[in-house]
C-alpha cells in the first residue's frame, strides 16, 4: 500500500493542516495581540516620555535656554524609542535637535511591521508656554522605526517559526502514534480477514488485537460473523450435498462422486455398481396415512440403510422415494462387481420388507431395484443412472419386490418409449391421433352405442395401438391432454352427426377416462365447459372408468361423480370383474353399467359351459338395476349364451371391429342393424 | 502783525491741543514692561507678586509725570530680548545698550549706571585684578545672556554660565569656579540675600568703565517713538524736579 494511502499518514496531513491553520490563526491573533500590546505601551512609553520631560522643557524653552533644550533632546532621544527629536519654541524657532548617530536605513519587514501598528512616523505634542505669544511650543518626536518594529517582527518570526516547528513536530509524533495504533492494527486485522477467508480452517487464526476497544470490537464482530459464517457455509454445504429428510447424500453429492470415480478409472481397471431403488406404492401410503407417516417411513428406512451398507458405498436420496446407492470401483473383474450388487440388492430388499411401526401403524413395504455395473464403454454419471433407472422401471413392470440388471433389450424398450413419449407431445397439434368407434348393439342388433376408442397414426411407424401409447401417455402426464380431446373431438363429431343426421336408435358414447386423469384435482373444471360447448340431445354420454380406480379413491370419485351426473354424465364400470372390489360401492356410486370383461366372455365355446361370474354379474346388475354390456362377444354362441342370461348389450369383433368414425358414420347411416356373420 | 502773531498762537495752541489729545490718546493705557530680577535696578518680590527696584521706580516716575501709568512683568531675559525682536512686547528696564540690540530696540536715556565687578572666594586673591584682560588667569563664570557675558565673548574670555544670578554665586561658592564677572550691586545684593557676605567678595573693577543702563523700548512696538518720547520727556522732569535723585539714593544707599 502507498504511503499515501494511509490511515495514519492521511490523518497525519489532516492533522498537519489543520495544525497549520489553527496554529497560523492563533498565530495571526497573538500577533495582532501582540501588535495591539505594543502599540499600547508604545504609546504610553512616549506619553510617559513626553510627560516626564515637558517641565523641564516647558521651563526651558520659557527661559528660551537653548542649551538646556538641546539638553532635554538628548535626554529624550537617550531613549531607544526615538530616532530624533525637535524642539521649537512658541515663536516658531528650532531651540533643540537630536537625532541618532548611527540610524540605519529599516528593512521592508520593519516598515511593514511598523505600518501595522498604526502609529503616525512622527509626533507631535504642544508645550504650553505661558507667553504673550498666541502660540504654543512644538516637541516633534520621530519614532525609531527599526527599534519598535524589530521586538514585533521578531517576536513574530519566533512564534511562527516556533508554530511551524511545534506543528511539524506534533503531525510527525502524531503520524507515528496513529501509526501504531491505528494503521498498524488495522493492517494486521485485515490480513487476518483476509485469511479468514482465503484458508479452510476449522478455528479462526488467534485473533491479531484483543484491547478492549474500538478495534477490539471490530475484531470479536468479525470473529462472531466468521463463526456465524462458517457454520452457515456449512449448513449450506450440508443442504447444497445432503438430503435434510434423511440426512443421505443427495443427488449432486452422488452425481460428484460417481464422477469422481469416473475420473479415477481412467487410469485403472476396476468395476463398481449403481442400484437404483423406490418403495413400491409409497405414493398411495403417503396420500392415505399423510406426508408425516411416509417421511417418517423414508427415516426409517434410510437409517437402515446406512447402518446395513458398506461403508464406502454411497447412498444417495434422489427425492420422493428413491434411493441410489454406488458401490465404489473395487472390482477387478464384472462379475465380482454384478455378485457384490446382487447381494446388496437381496439384503436392501430384505431390510426393507421388515416391517415398520409409526405411530399406531405397521407399515409393509416392499422396494424395486435397478442394478447396473460401470464403467461401460464411453460411460458418464447420466449413462449410468439411466441404466439403473431403466432397469428399476423393468423390475416394476414386472410386479415389483425384486431387483433386476439393465441389459441392453431394457435400454431399447426404454429408447421405444422415449421414442412414443415423445411423438405424444406433437400427436395432438399434428392432427396424428384418431378416434375410432366400436358399435354397441342391443340383442337385435341395433346399434345403440359406441365406444370411442384412439388410435394414433404415426408418421413413421403407422398406426399404434393404444395398448401401446396410453400408459406411456398416462405415465409422462399426457393423458389428460389426450382423453380431453378425445372427450372434446368426440362430442363435436356426434353434435355434427346430429345436424347431419342421425338415427335415433343411436343413444349412447362411451368414452374412457383413466384413473389418473379422473382423479385430477381440476377434472371437472376442465371437463365441464367441453360438456357445455357440445350438448348432445337425447344422447347418453358415458364415461367408463376402471373399477381399481374405485376401489383405490373410492371417497373422491364418488364425489366427482355425483356433480357429473348432474351434467348428465352416465358411468360404467369398464373390466368389471377383474379389480378388487368391494360390493358396497355398487350401491353407493352413481353408475349406470357394468361392462363385463372380455377375460369372463372368451372362456365361453358351449352353452353349456359355465360361467359363474357372468351369471352374477349379470344377476346383480339386474338387483341393482345397472345395465350390462358384455365385452369381447367374438361369436355366436357367445352371444346366444349371454343372451339366454339376460345381457342386453353387446360388444366385440362379432359384430364389428372399431372403425374409423367416418367409416363408422357412415356405416350408422347405411344400416342401423347389425347382422353379424361367423 | 497782530493778526500773524494771533495765527501762530492759535496753531501753536491748536497743535499743542492736538498733540495733547493725541499724546493723551496715545498714553492712556497702561502700558507694560517685561523684567527680571536685577536687584537693585529691578526687584522682583514673587511673593507678594511686586516688582520694585531703582530702575522700575525710575521709569514708573518718569512715565506719570507724563501721566502715563506703567506696569511691569516678569519673563526671562531671553524670552524679553526675543519678544522686543518681534514687537511683542513694549520693553524692558535696566537694558545696557550695544550695537546688535540697535536694530530692534530703542533706548531712553540712562536710567543708572551699572559697574562690573567679579565676585570671589574671600580667600582668592583678586588685588591684581583690574580690568577684564585680568580675568582670564581665572576661571569664570557669568549669567548667561547678560551684557557681562557679552563682554567675555568680546574678549575672548573663557567662561561658565550660568542660568541666573543666584546660581552663578552659588558656582563660586561651592563649584570652584573662581570669578564670577557680574554688575556690582546685583552682586552685592545676591550676596547679601544668600547670607554669603563671608565667604564671598565683590571687587570692582576699576578699569572697566560703567555701563548705562536704559529703557529699552521694542522698535517695532505700536506707538514706540512716542512711548520713547514719552519717556525721555518724563525722565527729564524727574531729573529736573529730583525725583530721580530720590529715587537712587533710597536705593542705592540701601544697597
Amino acid at each position: 500500500m502507498k504511503l499515501g494511502q494511509r490511515i495514519a499518514f492521511r490523518q497525519a496531513k489532516i492533522i498537519l493542516i489543520t495544525s497549520f491553520l489553527i496554529g497560523g490563526f492563533s498565530a495571526l491573533l497573538q500577533f495582532y495581540n501582540d501588535l495591539t500590546h505594543v502599540r499600547e505601551n508604545l504609546t504610553e512609553s512616549i506619553e510617559r516620555s513626553v510627560s516626564l520631560y515637558m517641565p523641564s522643557l516647558q521651563r526651558s524653552i520659557y527661559n528660551l535656554d537653548d542649551q538646556q533644550v538641546q539638553s532635554t533632546a538628548e535626554i529624550i532621544l537617550a531613549d531607544p524609542l526615538f530616532s530624533a527629536v525637535e524642539v521649537f519654541d512658541d515663536f516658531g524657532d528650532l531651540k533643540g535637535r537630536a537625532t541618532q548617530a548611527n540610524y540605519a536605513p529599516v528593512n521592508w519587514l520593519s516598515n511593514f511591521s511598523f505600518s501595522l501598528l498604526g502609529i503616525p512616523r512622527q509626533l507631535s505634542r504642544t508645550i504650553k508656554i505661558p507667553s504673550i505669544v498666541e502660540r504654543d511650543a512644538k516637541l516633534l518626536l520621530s519614532i525609531d522605526k527599526q527599534y519598535v518594529a524589530s521586538g514585533l517582527t521578531s517576536r513574530a518570526v519566533t512564534l511562527a517559526f516556533s508554530g511551524l516547528i511545534a506543528t511539524l513536530l506534533l503531525s510527525s509524533i502524531l503520524f507515528v502514534v496513529f501509526y501504531f495504533a491505528l494503521s498498524k492494527p488495522i493492517q494486521e486485522i485485515a490480513r487476518w480477514v483476509a485469511n479468514l477467508d482465503r484458508e479452510v480452517r476449522k478455528e479462526p487464526m488467534n485473533p491479531p488485537y484483543t484491547k478492549t476497544d474500538e478495534l477490539g470490537e471490530l475484531v470479536q464482530s468479525v470473529e462472531q460473523i466468521w463463526h456465524k459464517k462458517d457454520r452457515a457455509n456449512r449448513q449450506i454445504k450440508a443442504l447444497a450435498y445432503y438430503d435434510t429428510l434423511t440426512d443421505l447424500a443427495n443427488r449432486r453429492m452422488f452425481i460428484e462422486s460417481l464422477e469422481d470415480q469416473l475420473n479415477q478409472l481412467k487410469s485403472q481397471t476396476s468395476f463398481g455398481a449403481v442400484m437404483y431403488l423406490d418403495i413400491d406404492r409409497f405414493k398411495t401410503i403417503n396420500d392415505s396415512l399423510g406426508h408425516q407417516v411416509g417421511d417418517q417411513l423414508l427415516m426409517t428406512f434410510a437409517q437402515r440403510l446406512k447402518r446395513s451398507l458398506p461403508k464406502d458405498a454411497v447412498t444417495a436420496r434422489f427425492g420422493g422415494d428413491e434411493f441410489v446407492i454406488m458401490l465404489p470401483a473395487q472390482y477387478e473383474l464384472e462379475a465380482q462387481a454384478v455378485t457384490s450388487a446382487k447381494e446388496l440388492a437381496a439384503s436392501v430388499n430384505a431390510l426393507v420388507s421388515v416391517p415398520v411401526q409409526v405411530g399406531r401403524h405397521l407399515i409393509h413395504c416392499t422396494t424395486s431395484i435397478g442394478l447396473t455395473t460401470f464403467p461401460q464403454k464411453d460411460d458418464s454419471s447420466a449413462h449410468i443412472l439411466r441404466r439403473a433407472d431403466t432397469a428399476l422401471y423393468q423390475t416394476k413392470a414386472e410386479g415389483r419386490h425384486g431387483y433386476r440388471f439393465f441389459d441392453v433389450s431394457m435400454q431399447r424398450l426404454a429408447q421405444s418409449r422415449w421414442q412414443l413419449e415423445e411423438g405424444l407431445h406433437k400427436a395432438i397439434s399434428q392432427q396424428e391421433l384418431e378416434l375410432w368407434l366400436q358399435p354397441q348393439v342391443t340383442v337385435q342388433g341395433v346399434i345403440s352405442g359406441a365406444e370411442v376408442l384412439l388410435r394414433w397414426q404415426h408418421p413413421d411407424k403407422g398406426m399404434i395401438s393404444p395398448l401401446d401409447f396410453i400408459s406411456v401417455a398416462e405415465e409422462s402426464g399426457q393423458i389428460s391432454a389426450i382423453e380431453e380431446w378425445v372427450l372434446e373431438e368426440t362430442l363435436k363429431k356426434v353434435k355434427s352427426w346430429q345436424e347431419a343426421g342421425l338415427p335415433k336408435t343411436f343413444r349412447h358414447i362411451s368414452i374412457n377416462i383413466s384413473p389418473s386423469h379422473f382423479m385430477q384435482a381440476d377434472f371437472i373444471s376442465r371437463i365441464e365447459p367441453i360438456l357445455k360447448k357440445y350438448p348432445l340431445d337425447n344422447i347418453d354420454v358415458e364415461f367408463e372408468i376402471t373399477e381399481n380406480l374405485l376401489i383405490d379413491n373410492f371417497a373422491q370419485a364418488t364425489k366427482s361423480m355425483k356433480v357429473l351426473q348432474e351434467q348428465g354424465i352416465s358411468f360404467s364400470i369398464d373390466d368389471f370383474g377383474t379389480g378388487y372390489s368391494s360390493l358396497r360401492y355398487l350401491n353407493q356410486l352413481p353408475i349406470n353399467v357394468l361392462k363385463i370383461d372380455r377375460y369372463f366372455i372368451a372362456p365361453i365355446n358351449t352353452l353349456e359351459d359355465e360361467a359363474p361370474i357372468v351369471d352374477v354379474i349379470l344377476l346383480m346388475a339386474k338387483k341393482l338395476g345397472l345395465e350390462v354390456i358384455a365385452e369381447g362377444v367374438e361369436t355366436e354362441v357367445q352371444r346366444q349364451f349371454l343372451a339366454e342370461r339376460g345381457c342386453r348389450l353387446y360388444q366385440g369383433y362379432y359384430f364389428s371391429k372399431p372403425l374409423h368414425h367416418g367409416e363408422f358414420y357412415a356405416m350408422i347411416c347405411r344400416q342401423q342393424v347389425i347382422v353379424p356373420s361367423e | 502783525m497782530i493778526a500773524k502773531s494771533l495765527f501762530k498762537l492759535s496753531s501753536c495752541s491748536v497743535a499743542l491741543m492736538i498733540s495733547l489729545i493725541l499724546g493723551t490718546n496715545s498714553h492712556a493705557a497702561t502700558m507694560t514692561f517685561s523684567v527680571v530680577d536685577y536687584p537693585p535696578y529691578i526687584l522682583v518680590d514673587e511673593k507678594n507678586n511686586r516688582i520694585s527696584g531703582m530702575d522700575v521706580d525710575i521709569v514708573k516716575a518718569a512715565f506719570a509725570s507724563q501721566g502715563q501709568e506703567v506696569s511691569f512683568n516678569v519673563l526671562p531675559w531671553k524670552r524679553i530680548v526675543k519678544s522686543m525682536e518681534l514687537g511683542l512686547i513694549l520693553g524692558t528696564v535696566s537694558c545696557s545698550k550695544r550695537a546688535s540690540r540697535d536694530a530692534f530696540m530703542l533706548f531712553s536715556e540712562p536710567l543708572s549706571n551699572v559697574s562690573r565687578s567679579i565676585v570671589s572666594r574671600t580667600s582668592l586673591d583678586t588685588s591684581q585684578v583690574q580690568e577684564l584682560s585680568d580675568l582670564s588667569k581665572f576661571s569664570i563664570v557669568t549669567v548667561d545672556g547678560w551684557g557681562m557675558q557679552k563682554k567675555l565673548i568680546e574678549n575672548e574670555l573663557e567662561h561658565q554660565s550660568a542660568p541666573d544670578l543666584d546660581s552663578a554665586i552659588k558656582a563660586v561658592m561651592y563649584r570652584d569656579v573662581d570669578l564670577l564677572y557680574m554688575a556690582e550691586y546685583p552682586a552685592r545684593y545676591s550676596i547679601k540675600k544668600l547670607d554669603i557676605e563671608e565667604d564671598l567678595k565683590v571687587t570692582s573693577l576699576i578699569n572697566e568703565p560703567s555701563l548705562p543702563l536704559h529703557l529699552c523700548i521694542s522698535r517695532d512696538f505700536p506707538n514706540a517713538t512716542d512711548i520713547l518720547r514719552t519717556a525721555n520727556k518724563g525722565l527729564y522732569t524727574i531729573k529736573e524736579n529730583g525725583l530721580l535723585d530720590e529715587i537712587r539714593a533710597k536705593y542705592l544707599s540701601h544697597n
